[in-house]
């Protein structure tokens, strides 16, 4: 008995330095995104040469969402052919219109889709002769697998996949291409912001767990030269490299946190990029919400369990970027860990063996825990929504307790799933996200609000910066 | 009944963190998504071209009759409209500016308004130019200071000791003379130069003509500290410390630096330039791509960057030094520091003093 209990505490010790460690981490970050300086973006750079662009969007059933994003990707682009070449007509084209016509191809990739999508895809192949449509009924199913068949038919020599419910706004593909200057980037992860917060407490608490997410963990990640992760969507990587690398393995659910590790583990950096924001729709009911972060938990740790030895023993990496690396896989196994210590602290109490350390030190220690260690994720959600210029939605952030409970549940089922696989090799079976945007219903428009202090999600985007013509027709600015 | 008030009390009690949050979800004061510009794209002469199309949507052109207006612009302002303006000594203008024909103003005459000219704009010595845009070219004089922005589609000309302000762009050359600072410019080319101004100037080098690249799975890293001069590198290459690069090197594809750069006299390089340190680029040297560091980025003279058919930038996070007789085709940019210094000063004007 007394070695039963002695594990006992010795697991919540574990536990509780688990959680130190989380918690340091998520406060160095947000602190170093609030106070520290900032690493300039490749977004800066201004280049009158295109690369060569294949843009996949994996659509399964996407009747509803599947011409609004080909109507955005569409109407970004300009005729390039018959230009005059010489510079100023080049810069004016720069400034008229984001990509041209012949230095892209979009193929949206049907993957057994049973609804209308095949036929608005072969209708906007007919009139766009850069759109080119990859119809998939056999073979596996599945985004890994619907990506691995569109990279076949891709010619491009940059990559960039969006999911079909994305609206890219009309500068992104240059956003995302002109990081691949850099000859040691291998993918690029752009910004997703929600765009259906308003329709109930669920979007608008996803809203805020994207908002911590990208404006202070991606950016403070990407500040401190460690991993930013390439999220499989708003982003991009070079067609030759994930190519010699194998592709996608259609055995994983997290083909994005496969690459980024793949990736890294060869020597190449992975760059987030705060300023290539896209539209997202974010579930809209706990059913689908409880699918999709069971789905990423499972993929998650199907990663994990593959790539934390070769993590920590690759010659490419830094010990800063593999003490980041091992945190980023462990992050889908925190929730069991936490569960595992509830039931180990509850038996320990009915044992009456709750006293593991006397003393004031310890106490204080826990008291400061309690204090602060709880509230990190919490504060670093904060931070972000200050940088955003959003105030009144942090007051929802007492309800994200509700998320907790909730991810901490399907989190761990997807843990124990991804157990299942890695014992049994079974295959994993794809399940998209449900859409909620109505067919005929018109794509959610954003207004710039005038009361926020910046108005703007990105606090470096001002009109100052040499950008946005359109956005508020003045070029006039007082000192 | 005491048992119904208790647990009254401790569902109350239980309720209160949350009835900020619960009264937010039913007002939906913040419930909008996040701002994203659907139509942005970066432009280095935003300010110009916004502020014509300004003028132009307040009926402001050439056919505009000489006279004072009072319109609506960004606010209500009031306009001066002129055929030709000429500015004496020591004047302070509080008007918006709209010359139909050319602009001349003696020394030490202060603009606190933006001024449009159709013609050709000089500006004298130590002016003050809150913003100028213009049709023909602007030349402006020596020690003249501009608080916001300049815009020419012709040619500008900047004096000796002129403060670009946060943008300076030219839809054809941008002359600067010595010891002129900006934050952003932008010109087809950009000329540095000895004189008052650069002007007279040939178009300076010309980087060599070379490939997109593209390299894809062949980047090497190395942890070499230097490369022997007179080599020729044909990948791109990845330095993981600080590196110093012979004369006369020729590199066949990108670079990029995890610490310091420091590129000798008559290297090329046809791809990119990337560090996570200073980058210094020494005489005669050609780069055909982009210059970007995450430090301070100088270039030394008879050096240029991209050529005439192409626009590539220079992007220096903490300072941008250019020494004269530089030659940039596109864009410059820095978050701290541009200057314009002169060769001989270059010891005490170092990036790092």
């Amino acid at each position: 008995m007394e070695m039963v209990v002695l594990i006992l505490k010795i697991y919540l010790v574990f536990t509780i330095c688990v959680l130190l460690v989380y918690s340091i981490r998520h406060y160095y970050f947000t602190m170093h995104r609030l106070y520290s300086e900032q690493r300039v973006c490749y977004q800066d750079i201004i280049d009158s040469e295109f690369r060569n662009l294949s843009i996949l969007i994996p659509m399964h059933n996407e009747e509803r969402v599947a011409g609004q994003i080909l109507d955005l990707l569409v109407s970004n682009t300009y005729p390039y052919h018959n230009v005059d070449e010489s510079p100023q007509k080049i810069l004016d084209l720069l400034i008229a219109a984001d990509y041209p016509h012949d230095k892209m191809e979009i193929i949206p990739i049907n993957d057994f889709s049973s609804d209308k999508t095949r036929r608005i895809l072969d209708d906007y192949a007919a009139r766009y002769p850069f759109i080119k449509p990859l119809h998939r009924y056999s073979g596996e199913r599945g985004k890994p697998a619907a990506l691995n068949d569109g990279l076949k038919k891709a010619t491009g020599e940059i990559i960039i996949v969006f999911d079909a419910d994305y609206l890219p706004p009309r500068g992104i593909l240059k956003d995302i291409a002109v990081s691949f200057n850099d000859p040691e980037v291998g993918a690029v992860m752009g910004r997703v912001v929600p765009v259906n917060t308003r329709a109930n407490l669920l979007t608008r608490l996803l809203d805020l767990e994207r908002t911590g997410g990208y404006q202070v963990d991606q950016q403070a990640r990407y500040n401190l030269q460690l991993i930013p992760q390439y999220g499989g969507t708003v982003g991009g990587f070079r067609r030759e490299v994930v190519e010699a690398i194998g592709s996608f393995d259609t055995k994983l659910l997290a083909e994005d946190t496969d690459l980024t590790f793949r990736l890294l583990l060869r020597g190449w950096k992975i760059i987030y990029a705060n300023r290539a924001e896209c539209y997202e729709e974010v579930p809209e009911t706990w059913n689908t919400r409880a699918r999709q972060i069971r789905r990423w938990s499972r993929g998650h740790n199907q990663v994990m369990f593959r790539y934390l030895g070769p993590l920590l023993k690759s010659p490419h990496l830094t010990g800063y970027e593999k003490l980041d690396g091992a945190l980023l896989l462990f992050i889908y196994s925190i929730p069991l860990i936490m569960v595992c210590a509830i039931i180990d602290s509850m038996a320990l109490f009915f044992l009456g063996e709750m006293q593991i350390v006397a003393g004031l030190l310890p106490l204080l220690f826990v008291g400061a825990y309690n204090t602060f260690g709880n509230f990190a994720p919490f504060y670093q959600i904060g931070v972000a929504s200050l940088l955003d210029g959003a105030t009144r939605r942090v007051l929802l952030l007492p309800m994200l307790l509700f998320n907790y409970f909730f991810n901490t549940f399907y989190i761990t089922i997807g843990f124990f799933e991804a157990i299942v696989d890695m014992f049994t090799g079974r295959r994993t079976k794809w399940s998209k996200s449900e859409r909620f945007r109505d067919e005929n219903g018109e794509v959610p428009k954003p207004v710039r609000d005038p009361h926020r202090p910046n108005g703007l999600s990105n606090s470096k985007r001002k009109s100052d910066d040499g950008g946005d013509p359109d956005s508020n027709g003045t070029g006039i600015r007082r000192e | 009944m005491l048992i119904a008030i208790a647990a009254l009390l401790l569902f109350a009690l239980f309720a209160l963190p949350f009835l900020p949050g619960i009264l937010e979800w039913v007002r939906k004061q913040d419930a909008e998504p996040l701002f994203i510009s659907m139509e942005y794209i970066r432009n280095p002469r935003y300010f110009g071209k916004s502020f014509r199309r300004i003028l132009k949507s307040a009926d402001f052109g050439t056919g505009t009759e000489p006279g004072i207006y009072t319109r609506v612009l960004s606010k209500e302002e009031k306009v001066e409209v002129t055929r030709c303006a000429r500015f004496g000594e020591n004047l302070e203008i509080d008007r918006v500016q709209v010359t139909i024909g050319e602009l001349i103003s003696s020394d030490r005459v202060l603009f606190n308004k933006e001024v449009y000219v159709a013609g050709n704009a000089v500006i004298g010595r130590d002016n003050v130019v809150h913003a100028i845009a213009g049709d023909g070219d602007i030349t402006l004089g020596e020690g003249t200071k501009c608080r916001r922005w300049i815009d020419a589609e012709g040619t500008i000309r900047a004096g000796a000791d002129c403060r670009l302000g946060i943008s300076a762009s030219s839809g054809e050359k941008l002359l600067l003379g010595r010891n002129c600072s900006f934050r952003r410019i932008f010109g087809m080319p950009i000329l540095t130069g000895q004189g008052e101004t650069a002007a007279g100037r040939a178009d300076g080098a010309t980087a060599p003509p070379g490939k997109l690249p593209s390299k894809g799975l062949n980047f090497v890293p190395v942890g070499d500290r230097a490369v022997a001069p007179g080599a020729v590198v044909k990948e791109d290459i990845v330095f993981l410390y600080d590196v110093e690069v012979g004369s006369g090197v020729r590199f066949e594809g990108s670079i990029k630096a995890h610490g310091a750069l420091v590129l000798k006299d008559g290297v090329v390089v046809t791809g990119n330039i990337f560090s996570e340190g200073d980058i210094i680029i020494g005489k005669n040297a050609a780069v055909y791509g982009h210059v970007f560091s995450q430090k301070t980025v100088r270039i030394a003279g008879n050096s240029a960057i991209s050529g005439p058919d192409k626009i590539k930038s220079v992007v220096g996070k903490k300072a941008v030094f250019l020494e004269p007789d530089v030659t940039i085709y596109g864009y410059v940019t820095t978050e701290g520091e541009g200057r314009t210094i002169g060769a001989k000063c270059r010891e005490q004007d170092s990036p790092e003093t």
